[in-house]
């Protein structure tokens, strides 16, 4: 058993050495772009050829400017991903019909440039680049380079301006009350819908890029004297040890960060909403924002997050306390509810009413199977239709969860196969399970844990089970923070079990806001203040 | 590797743990018979006993659509006999295909030859026995307890869950007294050794076979001596403190009255001459309101209550002691009078213990009776009564 784990083991090791040999095969085109841009138009272009291949979609456009025309230049960029009435009126246009190289063509080289860089070129952001790789980097990111014979740099100009879907509301996490705009795929404009709430200079957005072929934007959130420096140190340091060839979504990059991988526990939050974001982004914090992902991580993430929902502050506290004590029960029932059931009739049905336990009974029997199969066999149907209505193109979706509730719920039941109890005790459990959405991945997996304990030990499988659950969820940590924090009394709980009044929370939680801590500052309970009406 | 080899010991372990130690008691329901009553009679052959298992169908019985044959039988009797009940129930479980499940047991019903016979040995099955719950009821029938389970019941289809709510019902018009295993069992093992147990009957009505319960049976050391009939079993709830409801009818001069009752409490005491046990003393408070009033012509409201309470004092002390009196003719200790001396005066305990039943049998009994009524229902006045005419 083990020599042939060893044996996979050495094969995987000897196959990861090979491909780096592979890799030193390449090394010409490395060595090409940490070459610098010599001014010879030709050679240059030639280089920039060789670096980025033949791709139909690669536009290398050279033609020539200047008064009489004297001046060769070349505009490399690629279609799709630039502007092109950009690139047109903003570049060729002024370039190639511009009059005021005139005066200046016959001075320094690096003259014109600047000349070309400040008069000419009608673009908000234009920055040199000196080496053929950064020529090509930027290039790629959608942005126009600009060469010219003689000149020993390139000009980058931003032209970046590709198709891209619009905010709309996003399909997670709807609210009856509150903001409907949604974070797109679009980095930009998810920093923009971030700036556009919180206006203080203090919010800061660190840029990185990850990922070796996709060399994807990512940006790191916070305020700065709110957020802990510890934790955006942590965050970026984490972020900058990730060395992985792409990051398609930001759950590539919660994976890669983790405070623990093997858990069932997600410790880090991430909410598809840009007003979710801010207001975790103002509890200190902080956010990570990757390029084409319209999710947006939070860390450090506490379990008590998974019960808040955006709507809970956007309406009156009584209602959002109800509602959060009722998710908290949502989550209990989602986990636990087939067990509890096979438990009670396998295993203690004295704690089942009389009455309760001959309809159970009556249920039970002529069914086939024992009633650990039954829970199991239902249990997976729903995950599978569960998956199917996500997956399937939705008009066929209907369809599948018309067969799922006929043929499932009701023949089921009348052919005998299952018993109707199970059918329901299966469907409060799913129902409830989307009462929690961060924690329906987790509780899907909890469920079957305990299920399987339940058929074996009864209720006592159960409570292990439970007990066994506590201890690794009180075990875990998000980049330094106890998960279940909050939950604990000696921190503020103005924000878990209960929603207290927005006047009520005056400070940001403890833990992980350590600067700035005081939200609010109002009088308990705001008194409101009259004008009285003038007589005039 | 290291960390592999100690993954998989862990998973190696789990697996243990489930596949061998996992599913030892469980139990489907569909492999269960639940028992919900069991009778004990005398049987034929001397010394002996039939025990009669009541099982309710879940097929019959359970709601929805896998309700069976609308004629089929909820229940099913089964019986057998043996020297005691663990042998009788062994063939009782050879016989049947499924497990015998007695947690849902709702009723046991003693007949009264057998009670009369002596239980006691017969008991020790239901304290040791841990599928036994020490919730249910006994009960004590007249006549054989076997045909108290297959009388069929008009509105609940198992008879055993039917006598359940009887005696539920019957406790809070405390016309009888529901006695649990519990109860029923540490009193007969206490130093009074005497426990009392609503006895059940079938009456007969034509064609209608219907149950009723009235008054109790008086077990002493295992063995039913007697009978105490339905006002005297009110009497005893009334010494005992735990009458919760029911009627007390007061008559007087003026007129007559139902009390409903509201509370009742009880404070026993004995009372002690130097070291001899002279009397018993019973604070007996009650606490009612009127129900019904006829009579009292020209008499106001606060004239009426004081005559009630007087009068309510009167036939409650007569219920007592009719009660009391019976109870020393069988010499049996119900009130646990013996255990109570015991527990707070064992000193004294010890010079009576040897002849307990011919001191109780002699035994004073003083009541002190306090009424008091609350409230005169939605009016304060009666049709006879003064201010209406």
């Amino acid at each position: 058993m083990f020599n042939f784990i060893t044996k996979k083991l050495k094969y995987g090791l000897r196959r990861a050495q090979e491909s780096k040999v592979e890799t030193a095969d390449v090394k010409s085109n490395k060595e090409i772009e940490e070459l610098p841009i010599t001014g010879r138009l030709s050679a240059d272009l030639e280089l920039t050829r060789k670096v980025m291949g033949t791709s139909s979609d690669i536009k290398i456009h050279e033609f020539r400017y200047g008064t009489n025309s004297e001046l060769k230049g070349a505009l490399i960029f690629i279609d799709g991903l630039v502007n092109s009435d950009m690139l047109t009126q903003g570049i060729l246009k002024p370039l190639i019909l511009g009059k005021n190289l005139n005066s200046y063509q016959k001075e320094s080289i690096a003259k014109t440039l600047d000349t070309v860089k400040q008069t000419i070129l009608c673009s908000g952001d234009v920055t040199e680049k000196h080496l053929i790789g950064e020529l090509v980097e930027s290039v790629l990111s959608g942005d126009t380079a600009f060469l010219s014979e003689g000149f020993d740099k390139a000009l980058i100009i931003s032209t970046k301006g590709w198709d891209k879907r619009s905010i709309s509301e996003p399909q997670t996490e709807s609210v009856v009350r509150g903001p409907r705009e949604g974070f797109t795929e679009n980095f930009r404009t998810n920093t923009a819908l971030l700036r556009r709430r919180i206006k203080s200079p203090n919010l800061r957005m660190d840029h990185l890029t990850i990922g070796e072929k996709t060399d994807t934007n990512v940006c790191v959130a916070y305020i700065e004297g709110v957020a802990d420096p510890g934790i955006v140190e942590t965050v970026k340091a984490r972020l900058k040890s990730i060395s992985a060839d792409a990051i398609l979504d930001t759950g590539y990059i919660e994976q890669y960060i983790e405070d623990h991988p093997f858990s069932m526990f997600p410790t880090i939050g991430y909410s598809e909403k840009p007003d979710v974001v801010t207001a975790r982004i103002l509890e200190g914090r902080v956010a990570i924002i990757a390029d084409g992902s319209p999710f947006v991580l939070t860390a450090p993430m506490l379990f008590i997050e998974s019960f808040q929902s955006s709507e809970d502050y956007y309406i009156r506290p009584f209602h959002a306390s109800m509602i959060r004590i009722l998710r908290y029960l949502a989550f209990f029932i989602s986990i636990s509810a087939p067990a509890i059931f096979i438990a009670l009739t396998t295993f203690h049905q004295e704690l089942i009413p009389t009455t309760l336990l001959f309809t159970i009974a009556a249920a039970r029997e002529g069914t086939p199977f024992p009633t650990f199969l039954e829970a199991i066999i239902l249990v997976f149907s729903f995950e599978i239709l569960r998956e199917a209505g996500i997956r399937l193109p939705r008009p066929v979706g209907q369809a599948i969860s018309i067969v799922g509730a006929l043929i499932m719920g009701e023949a089921a039941v009348s052919a005998g196969l299952v018993g109707a109890p199970m059918v329901i005790v299966v469907a409060i459990t799913a129902v409830a399970s989307f009462a929690v959405p961060e924690q329906t991945d987790s509780a899907a997996i909890m469920r079957i844990i305990l299920l399987i304990l339940a058929s074996s030990f009864g209720g006592f499988g159960i409570a292990v089970g439970f007990l066994g659950i506590l201890i690794h969820l009180a075990s875990l940590k998000s980049f330094g923070i106890p998960y279940c924090s909050s939950l604990t009394f000696n921190h503020n709980m103005q924000d878990s079990f209960v929603r207290m009044p927005l006047w009520a929370m005056t400070k940001r939680p403890k833990g992980i806001a350590n600067e700035d801590i005081i939200r609010n500052d109002m009088q308990i309970p705001p008194s409101p203040v009259y004008q009285p009406p003038s007589n005039e | 590797m290291k960390q592999i080899s100690r993954l998989f010991i862990l998973a190696s372990v789990i697996a243990a743990i489930l596949f061998s130690s996992g599913c030892y008691d469980i139990r489907e329901l569909d492999r269960v018979s639940i028992v919900t009553g069991l009778a004990v009679d005398k049987a034929e052959q001397p010394g002996n006993i039939e025990l009669t298992i009541q099982i309710g169908k879940a097929g019959a019985l359970g709601g929805g659509e896998n309700v069976g044959a609308p004629d089929e039988k909820p229940v099913q009797l089964i019986d057998a006999v043996g020297e005691s009940v663990m042998v009788a129930l062994e063939s009782l479980r050879n016989d049947n295909s499924r497990i015998l499940f007695f947690q849902h047991n709702q009723v046991l019903i003693i007949g009264e030859d057998q009670a009369r016979t002596g239980i006691i040995p017969y008991l020790d099955t239901f304290m040791r026995n841990k599928e036994s719950r020490f919730e249910v009821w006994v009960l004590v029938s007249e006549g054989n307890a076997k045909d108290v389970l297959e009388t069929e019941m008009e509105l609940d289809e198992v008879s055993a869950v039917g006598i359940a709510k009887m005696i539920k019902n019957h406790t809070e018009t405390s016309k009888s007294l529901g006695v649990r295993l519990l109860d029923f069992l540490s009193k007969i093992t206490e130093r009074s050794a005497s426990a009392v147990a609503p006895i059940i009957k079938i009456i007969k009505e034509e064609d209608i076979h219907r149950l009723s319960l009235s008054g109790l049976a008086v077990f002493k050391k295992g063995q039913m001596t007697g009978k105490l009939t339905e006002d005297q079993s009110i009497g005893f709830s009334w010494v005992m403190g735990d009458l919760k409801g029911g009627n007390l009818s007061v008559e007087t001069e003026k007129g007559s009255a139902q009390l409903a009752v509201m509370s009742s409490s009880s404070k026993l005491k004995p009372v002690f001459n130097k070291d001899r046990l002279q009397k018993m003393k019973a604070d007996i408070t009650g606490k009612f309101i009127i129900a019904e009033l006829t009579g009292f012509k020209n008499m106001k409201i606060e004239q009426v209550i004081d005559l009630l309470k007087k009068g309510a004092a009167d036939s409650i002390k007569k219920l007592v002691m009719d009660c009391y009196k019976k109870s020393q003719q069988l010499k049996s200790d119900i009130y646990g009078f013996g255990s109570y001396i015991y527990k707070y005066h064992a000193g004294r305990w010890k010079t009576i213990e040897k002849d307990w039943d011919a001191v109780f049998s002699n035994l004073a009994l003083e009541v002190d009776i306090k009424v008091d009524i609350q409230d005169t229902g939605k009016t304060g006045k009666s049709p006879e009564m003064e201010g209406i005419r």
